[in-house]
Formats: C-alpha cells, structure tokens, sequence
C-alpha cells in the first residue's frame, strides 16, 4: 500500500506517537484539570508538556497560549465566530478550505458580512488588497497559509503588519502548513493560529490547536462548559487556554501530538518540505509527460493535483486504490479554492506526500497512472 | 506552607514548572471553592520563608495570583 493523502490526515505515525498514546492511556488515565490526584496530575502534565512544545515550536509567548481543540475546523470555529458578529465585515481567502469558509458564511447569515480576497503571492499587492478590502467594520482577515489544493502560501509577515496596524484580527489556517512551513505566532503577528494535530505534525486524530498571539485578548467563547475552575461563575474562564477547552481534552491524542512535534523538530521543519516537495515535483514531472493527463501548474510543495482526460477524478481515485494507492480526489472539501484553480466543476485528483514517502512511491503513482490514462484512451 | 491560588491548572503547572526551576519545592493543590467565592481553583503551595522570592519568579513569568494562604496546608 502506497499512501498518498498526507493533506488528508498523515500516516503512518511514528513510533514515538503510538507508544506515547497508549502509555498515556495506561498510565495518566486521570481527567485534567479535574482535581489534583495522582492521575489528574498526570493527564494535566501531559497537556502542560504539550502546551510548552507547541509553544516554543510555533513561536507563542508561553504555554498558556496554547488551547487544545478536536482538530482545525473546532479552531477555524471558534476564532471566527468569536472574533465577529452581526454588523461586523470579514475578509476571507480565496483559497479557503470549508473549515473557515462555512463558519464565515454562517455569520453572514447571522447578519455579517465578508469578502474574498486573494491572499497568496506577491506581499505588495496582498497589501494592495487588503487595502483595499478592509474596512472600518472589518474584524478579522481569515488567511489559508497554504491551500489543500495548491502549494502557493501567504505571506504571513506582510499580513499580519497590516493587521497589527489597522487592529483587525489576524487569524490563520495552517492545516497544511504546520509542521512543514516555518510559523511564528509572534513574529508573524498572528492573533490566532489554528491547527490540526494529525497532520504535519503527525500526532493521532482527535486532536488541534489553537495558539494565541501574545496581544490577542481574547473573543467571545462558542462552547461552554466544565473548565475545572471557576466553577460559581456562568461563563469560561476569561484567561486561555481553559477559556477554550469546555469538557475533557483529548489526553491520549495529545500525549501523541507531543512526540509528534517533538518527531517533526528533530527532522527539521524545512527538511520536511524540502522531502515533500522533491516527491511531488518529481511524480509531476512524470505526470507530466503522460499522454491524456493534466497537471495542474503550481508553486514548490507537498500537493500534485491532476485529471486524467475524459475521466471523472473519483473514478481515478478508485483505479489508484485498486492499485494500492491512497489518493483523494473530488473537490476537497474547498470548492472556492477548486473554482480559483479552474478546477471547480468536477474537482481533481490530488496525491499528497509526506515524510515517510520516497521516490518509488512518486514513480509508482506516475506508472499506475499512465496504466490507467492508457487504458481509458483506448 | 503557603498557597498562592490561580486561576487555572495550566498557569498552576506553569507557575510550578517556574519555581521549581529556582530550586523552590513547589506542589499543585485543589483549594477550597469557599475561599476563592468563585467555585474550584488550583494553588501552587511553597514553602512559606521563600514568599518574597515566589512572588517575584511567579511576576517575572507573568503568572497573577488570586491571594496568598499562608500557615496551614491551604490546600483541600
Ligand atoms: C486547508 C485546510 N483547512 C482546514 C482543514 C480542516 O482540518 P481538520 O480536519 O483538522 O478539521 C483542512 C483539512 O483537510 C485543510 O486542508
């Protein structure tokens, strides 16, 4: 089996991260933050370690930036629909993903409103168009780092100085970016970056994050519930992360998460991209020069994003699978990207690499490609 | 010992994380929600002749506590 769908969810995990769950899960059965007994203090430890990784990792001003979440879209959620509301305006990315799309289309129909913009390439013109977009009412620009359809990314510095200046609230998808782009919260004047744990940082599904820039005060909550504090008050706790984090954690998913951090650091993040992107950009040449086969032109980066002439791309996802080849295709979950890339009608194709992958794997998907062009152009 | 109550177990495990990193012994406790008025809170209990010096690390690394509960265990 050869598996291509790393923008997906990654596997397998390493080592590390299925050991660390399954200690977890023998040994700090406690629930965190519920009480100070020995396994409580446990699972709490496993959160805090985490919170300090993720931190220093993602170039947050402390442990207590960091809120655990289920994955990116409860992240997307919450940062969106805590920072604006009726009246308000939003400038959202072209290239969104439905995670940060639907949450912005359920404002405007709760009495909001938004614009597209573009907000991948050239700094200046980004610039130029946020310029131009923002206005008074503006509360938050919504910025997909890097699509999952597409390997272009957004120049979070450029954005985040604007965003700083006008005091419009910075917040970030990096679903397909962490673990494999460089991202300081700080540096790049993020106010919220939101991000899954089974992705490129390789931790178990169940579990994101959210990770607050240091002058972010804070937005309205769209869950409530136990906190472990604070008990006698009606609200969540004003402070993060708890104002975040209604109802148990995912403990074992983040005793994961936290060996898969670590497993990513000591690989090297640009290391991980460089790996990935050489993958792709070979089986894309190879795709390439297939008769009946479309390759989708694009920047340097994990994603190949392919049709096969004449053939559904589901129908060609299928005859990848039969082959043993996990690719996904369709529109992706981001049918406003697909539209920008011409692709919207019937979507594409799209392999994935990711760190365990390597080149028998990219030219493995060019051959059963090719059997599979050739066959249908029969 | 002394208890200096938080408002939260992550600014408890950090505030710990601080002390203990200068040598300070430094424990978690539940406190009394009667104390706090606003239902269950964390503690960080230390040793009570070193307040001076836990006051500060605790400032330095941006950790505000609620009050300090001094002499007994504080904790519940
Ligand atoms: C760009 C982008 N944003 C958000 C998400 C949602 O991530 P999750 O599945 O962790 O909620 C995805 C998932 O594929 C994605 O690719």
């Amino acid at each position: 089996m050869i598996y291509l769908d790393h923008a997906a969810t990654s596997y397998p995990k390493p080592p590390d991260v299925l050991r660390a769950v399954a200690r977890c899960m023998r040994e700090c059965g406690g629930n965190p933050g519920r009480g100070t007994h020995r396994l409580a203090m446990r699972a709490a430890e496993t959160l805090y370690e985490c919170r300090r990784e993720a931190a220093e990792y993602f170039g947050a001003a402390g442990p207590e930036r960091v809120a655990f979440t289920m994955n990116a879209t409860y992240a997307l959620n919450m940062a969106i629909k805590g920072a604006a509301g009726a009246g308000d305006h939003l400038l959202l990315d072209r290239m969104a993903h439905n995670s940060s799309a639907r949450p912005v289309f359920a404002l405007a129909d709760a009495g909001a409103s938004y614009d597209l913009a573009e907000l991948s390439g050239d700094p200046e013109r980004i610039r130029e168009e946020l310029e131009h977009k923002c206005r008074p009412q503006t509360r938050a620009v919504i910025v997909t780092h890097v699509p999952n359809v597409a390997n272009r990314e957004a120049p979070l510095a450029a954005i985040g100085a604007f965003c700083r200046r006008r005091g419009i609230t910075l917040i970030v998808d990096a679903a397909q970016s962490a673990g494999s782009h460089p991202i300081s919260v700080e540096k790049d004047g993020i106010d919220v970056l939101c991000v899954p744990g089974h992705k490129g940082l390789l931790g178990p599904q169940g579990c994101g994050m959210m990770i607050l820039g240091e002058r972010y005060a804070g937005g309205k909550t769209i869950l409530e519930g136990g906190s472990g504090v604070r008990s006698e008050e009606r609200g969540m706790p004003d402070s993060p992360p708890e104002r975040y984090e209604a109802g148990t954690p995912p403990t074992p998913a983040v005793a994961g998460l936290l060996e898969g951090i670590r497993a990513v650091r000591r690989y090297g993040t640009e290391r991980v991209l460089a790996h990935e992107s050489a993958l792709a950009a070979a089986a894309a040449d190879a795709l390439r020069a297939l008769d009946g086969v479309r390759v989708r032109e694009d920047a340097p980066g994990a994603i190949v994003l392919f049709e096969v002439e004449g053939m559904p791309s589901p129908a060609v996802g299928e005859e990848l699978d039969r082959r043993g080849i996990c690719v996904r295709a369709g529109l992706h979950c981001a049918p406003l990207a697909h539209r920008v890339l011409g692709t919207g009608k019937s979507g594409a194709v799209r392999a994935s690499f990711g760190i365990t992958n390597t080149e028998r794997d990219a030219r493995a998907l060019a051959d059963a490609v090719a059997e599979i062009a050739a066959r249908h152009g029969r | 010992m002394c208890v200096a109550t938080v408002a939260s177990m992550t600014l408890a495990m950090k505030g710990k994380s601080a002390l203990s990193a200068r040598k300070i012994e430094a424990e978690i406790v539940g406190v009394d929600p009667a104390l706090t008025k606003k239902g269950c809170a964390y503690g960080i209990r230390f040793p009570c002749a070193r307040r001076g010096e836990t006051e500060r690390i605790l400032r330095q690394h941006g950790i505000a506590w609620g009050t300090i509960l001094g002499g007994g265990s504080g904790g519940t």
